[in-house]
Formats: structure tokens, sequence, C-alpha cells
């Protein structure tokens, strides 16, 4: 019975910090509370069997995307030089709060009345052959990447390697005179 | 002791309609970025619950392609923002109304 509690804090912490993301104006703020979500879902994982998953997504987002966002903040933030001594805010302005809210809550709803209803008896455990307990997925996930997905596997590197050239080629084009047809660009 | 599948479901459906809401109600370019990051969670958090009992592990494969397309797409997308906000001088999304052809 423990384990259900366990489970439902680490549910309320990515629900919080997601809702304080939605709340907050101030986007650093927001940057930060995002790593509790993010490692509330690498959490929720271990709950599911997924401990290879746990560890990649504690890697990859909270080790790359979330400091790929900060930098993001960091580059795109021009210091206020009028007022000196006073803290720089980088803040973000809502817009359509009633119908983003009114869209949420609508969906929101509509799946917590649904998905309790929904009978998934083919997903119970007596439909699978067994786990080991206390075995490791990281060999079958290694085994069914190179077997079995082998095709996405391959199509995976290759988009990482296109991501790798596209956003090094696009954050290096740089913007004189010519390049938006004479056009002068505003300094 | 599991946890049943609903809790993993309703939690899921929970985050993806945060995220919406980010996406629809924020302006700010990173904000709606951090939205979208929201939603992809939720899936991820599905998908591994339904593939809690599957020694086949496919979904936790499919969750595992999802968080790489996840990472590209950021990286792209914060080059692409840089660039206009080279351009703008602005992360407002109702800024980038400019078209050129």
């Amino acid at each position: 019975m423990q384990i259900q509690y366990i489970f439902i804090i680490f549910a309320i912490m990515i629900v919080a910090s997601a809702l304080f993301v939605l709340w907050s104006k101030n986007v650093v703020h927001s940057a930060f509370m995002l790593f509790f979500t993010f490692i509330g879902v690498a959490g929720i994982f271990v709950f599911a069997n997924a401990d290879y998953l746990a560890v990649a997504q504690i890697m990859i987002y909270v080790g790359g995307i979330l400091i790929l966002l900060v930098f993001g903040i960091l580059l795109t933030n021009k210091p206020n030089k009028d007022k000196i001594g006073v803290t720089n805010t980088v803040e973000t302005t809502n817009y359509n709060r009633l119908l983003g809210g009114g869209v949420a809550i609508l969906l929101f709803s509509g799946l917590f009345f649904v998905v309790p209803r929904i009978p998934f008896t083919r997903l119970e455990a007596h439909n699978f052959e067994q786990f080991e307990p206390l075995k490791s997925t990281v060999k079958n996930i290694g085994i069914y990447l190179i077997t079995e997905n082998s095709l996405p596997f391959e199509a995976i590197a290759l988009l990482l390697f296109g991501a790798l050239i596209g956003a090094g080629y696009i954050a290096k084009l740089t913007l004189n005179e010519e390049t938006f047809q004479g056009k002068k660009i505003k300094k | 002791m599991e946890i049943p599948l609903t809790y993993f479901l309703i939690l899921s459906a929970m985050l993806f309609s945060i995220g919406l809401a980010i996406v629809i109600v924020k302006r700010h370019t990173i904000v709606i970025l951090m939205g979208i990051e929201l939603m992809l969670n939720a899936v991820n958090i599905n998908l591994v619950a339904f593939s809690r009992n599957d020694t086949m592990l496919r979904g936790q494969s499919l969750s595992l392609f999802i968080l790489v397309v996840a990472a590209a797409e950021a990286v792209v997308v914060l080059a692409i923002i840089l660039l206009a906000y080279k351009h703008f001088k602005s992360v407002n999304m109702d800024d980038f109304s400019e078209l050129h052809g």
C-alpha cells in the first residue's frame, strides 16, 4: 500500500511544478521548476518497470534539454541598461487565459471521465510472460534496438545527424543587408 | 503490489492538459517550447505505462525514440529562436508576424 503513496507524492510533484510553469510569469523560474517535473517523470518511469528509460530521461531532459532551454533564455535576453542595480527579470505575457484554461480543463475532464471506464484487460500481467523479479530492462532494450527496431534506430541516427548539421547551419547564419533582400536590419 | 494503470493514465492526462494550456496561453517562445516538452513527457508516461508488463518492451522502445526526437526538436527550435531574435529583437510570438518571401 505504501508504494501508492510514493507514486502519489511523485505525481503531486510533477503536477505542481507543471502548474507553476503555467502560472508564473518569470521565464527563469519556469525553467528551474521544469527540473522537478522531469525528475518526477523519471520517478514515474521507475514505477512502471522502466529503469533504463528513467536514467535516459534524467540524462537527456535534465542534462540536455533543460540546459539548452536555460542557454536559450540567456542568449535571447537583453539587459536593461537604463535601470542599473535593478534585477533583470525575463517575463512572458499571458494571452487568451480563459480560452487556454477552458480548453485544457475540457480535455482533462473528458479524459478523466473516459479513461477509468476503458477495460484494458489485454494489458494485464497474466497475458504476458512474466518478468523475473528485479531484472533490469537494459539487456532487452539493447537486443530489441538492433533486431526488431533496427530500422527506426537507423532513422533516428539520420535524424540526429540532420538536426546537428541543421542547427549548426541555422545558428551561424549571419544577417547582413543582403540577406533579406536589401532591407535594412534594425540594430 | 502493483499501481493501477489508471493512475498513470490520469497523471499523463493532467500533464498533457497543462502542457496544452501553456502552449495556448504563453507568448514567450521558449515557454511554448517548455509546454511542448511537457506534452511529449505525458505521451512518454502513457507509452511506458502501457508496456509495463510487456517483455518485448515495444512501448519502451517507442518512448526512447520519442526522447531522441524531442532532443533534436529542441535543438533545432532553439537555433531558429536565436536567428529570429537576431532579426526581430524579440522572442514574443506576436512580434513574429512579418514575412519575407
